[in-house]
């Protein structure tokens, strides 16, 4: 198997969708690897991207990595590019559907894999999605980008459906601020409920909506924006305050 | 129809006062050049200007200055983007507690062909990976635009002058388009947000129809039965505007012809 980078034809494509297809009517075959070099199947790339054959500890580490080595390469040429993007889930097929305790790969929708140029399901795919949020908000993207590559939460789900809050600075920080925990790496208990709780995810997502319109939140930072939410986020904002002043001791004991 | 509060009095900024050219530069890339009257605004001197370039995840943001001395961007580029790709703009006045006292949003810019003929662009036209399909309405975004399979050969001139393409897909762009304002939005008034891409493609469907005829408005079966009628008036004067029938039969005379 090769880890230059390249990209999958027309040819290549339609053999990764029959194997995805057969992979969900249960079949056990191994993943296709050898579409990643075959000329046939795909085709290299004009600058020259050697990969690691490596796995991720979450999807933050994913996106970091891919955007350390596809820096060079043009944004608005790779960006919808398909066949690149699936050949990078099929480069990294364990990790992006990893064999399960029964031995088994479970495969999601096919977008998840290769990539739909369609706006409600783009970020849905799983290397372009961490590749997007990293690049936009760097470390910051921690909320969006916790857990397994395999396993989307519904931070991103739901602010990558809504493009003006996921490209806004602000808006990021503040719910990475309000509903991230450093000391587990996750979300906080309940913050993403999906149901419009008082203080929760979507709560945060009508409300940010509407100071949008009203204040200038991308050139302000978390804390800033947090602020201005309504006293039904209190809550949040005295765990987020904890955890800082937490950290702060921490850090003063270490030097 | 929609209604919005405005709560802390922020003023929106008439597209007559702001003027974005958007144009290709010599390396393939985008470039821009932004000019905005804000003497009669009334607004803080000390206020901040930004504008800010975006089309789906992309965002630049320039700081512009204050409204005292504004410092509007001239051959700005847009790193990161092709030639082809359609941008919108967005303008804030902002205070210094990050207050909008101002503001303009999904502002389409004119294009140097647009300059030359006073035309605003209602469907820009975007080229992507279609897969099996030639065409896609891309409804999703900030602004609709026409999506074309860049896998066909010519493509671009196709849609531009082929009598044929242009007979049997822009009448079902615009029925698209109209039906997502119309029945999906209830967006019935022209008048609401005049810049609004919505009532721009209201206007230009009524200015089609030649008479002022706004459609229903309401979800009610009856209701939503007279829309369809309405846009089915709408899609007809398209058609007749452009004499989409006979110039189809030309040009299929023309290929007949040995």
């Amino acid at each position: 198997m090769t880890n230059r980078l390249r990209i999958l034809n027309d040819r290549g494509i339609a053999l990764y969708r029959d194997y995805l297809d057969a992979l969900r009517a249960g079949s056990e075959r191994k993943p296709p690897l050898e579409l990643l070099d075959d000329p046939w199947c795909s085709a290299r790339v004009p600058l020259d991207v050697t990969l690691e054959a490596k796995s991720f500890p979450s999807k933050l580490a994913a996106g970091k990595y891919l955007d350390e080595v596809l820096r060079l390469l043009p944004q608005s040429q790779i960006e919808r590019q398909v066949g690149l993007w699936s050949w990078l889930t099929l480069f990294y097929f364990d990790e992006v559907c990893p064999v399960n305790r029964y031995g088994r790969r479970v495969t999601g929708p096919h977008y998840r894999y290769i990539l739909d140029t369609d706006f409600r399901r783009f970020h849905r795919h799983l290397l372009l999605g961490p590749w997007t949020a990293y690049r936009l908000h760097g470390d910051n993207a921690a909320l969006l980008l916790y857990g397994p590559l395999h396993q989307t939460n519904r931070f991103f789900i739901e602010l990558t459906a809504r493009q003006a809050l996921f490209t806004n600075r602000g808006v990021i920080d503040a719910a990475t601020h309000l509903y991230y925990d450093p000391k587990t790496g996750r979300a906080r208990r309940g913050a993403g409920s999906p149901e419009r709780k008082p203080g929760t995810l979507m709560r945060f997502i009508d409300v940010v909506q509407q100071l949008d319109l009203t204040h200038d939140l991308f050139s302000m930072k978390g804390p800033e924006v947090a602020a201005l939410l309504p006293e039904e986020f209190t809550p949040w904002r005295q765990k987020a305050k904890e955890q800082r002043s937490f950290l702060r001791k921490l850090f003063k004991r270490d030097r | 129809m929609i209604r919005r509060v405005n709560f802390t009095g922020r003023r929106k900024i008439a597209r007559s006062r702001l003027h974005i050219l958007l144009y290709g530069t010599q390396e393939g890339g985008l470039a821009f050049d932004a000019g905005l009257d804000v003497e009669t605004l009334q607004l803080p001197l000390e206020a901040r200007i930004y504008v800010e370039a975006y089309r789906r995840t992309y965002l630049r943001r320039f700081a512009c200055g204050t409204v005292a001395q504004p410092r509007m961007p001239r051959g700005q580029v847009l790193d990161g983007l092709d030639a082809g790709a359609h941008v919108l703009f967005r303008v804030k006045i902002v205070d210094g507690k990050g207050r909008i006292l101002a503001g303009a949003d999904r502002i389409s810019p004119r294009r140097p062909e647009d300059e030359d003929a006073g035309k605003l662009c209602l469907l820009p036209v975007e080229f992507a990976d279609l897969g099996s399909s030639i065409w896609r309405l891309d409804l999703d975004g900030e602004w609709p635009s026409l999506q074309l399979n860049n896998r066909i050969d010519n493509i671009r001139e196709i849609a531009r002058a082929d009598e044929a393409f242009q007979a049997l897909v822009y009448p079902e762009v615009v029925r698209q388009i109209l039906t997502h304002i119309v029945i999906a939005e209830d967006h019935t008034d022209p008048d609401t947000d005049p810049d609004d891409w919505m009532s721009l493609w209201l206007r230009y469907a009524i200015g089609l129809m030649g008479r002022r005829a706004l459609p229903p408005s309401g979800g009610e079966d009856q209701v939503v039965l007279d829309k369809g009628r309405w846009i089915d008036d709408a899609v007809e004067a398209f058609c007749a505007s452009r004499r989409l029938v006979d110039r189809f039969v030309q040009s299929r005379q023309a290929l007949e012809r040995p």
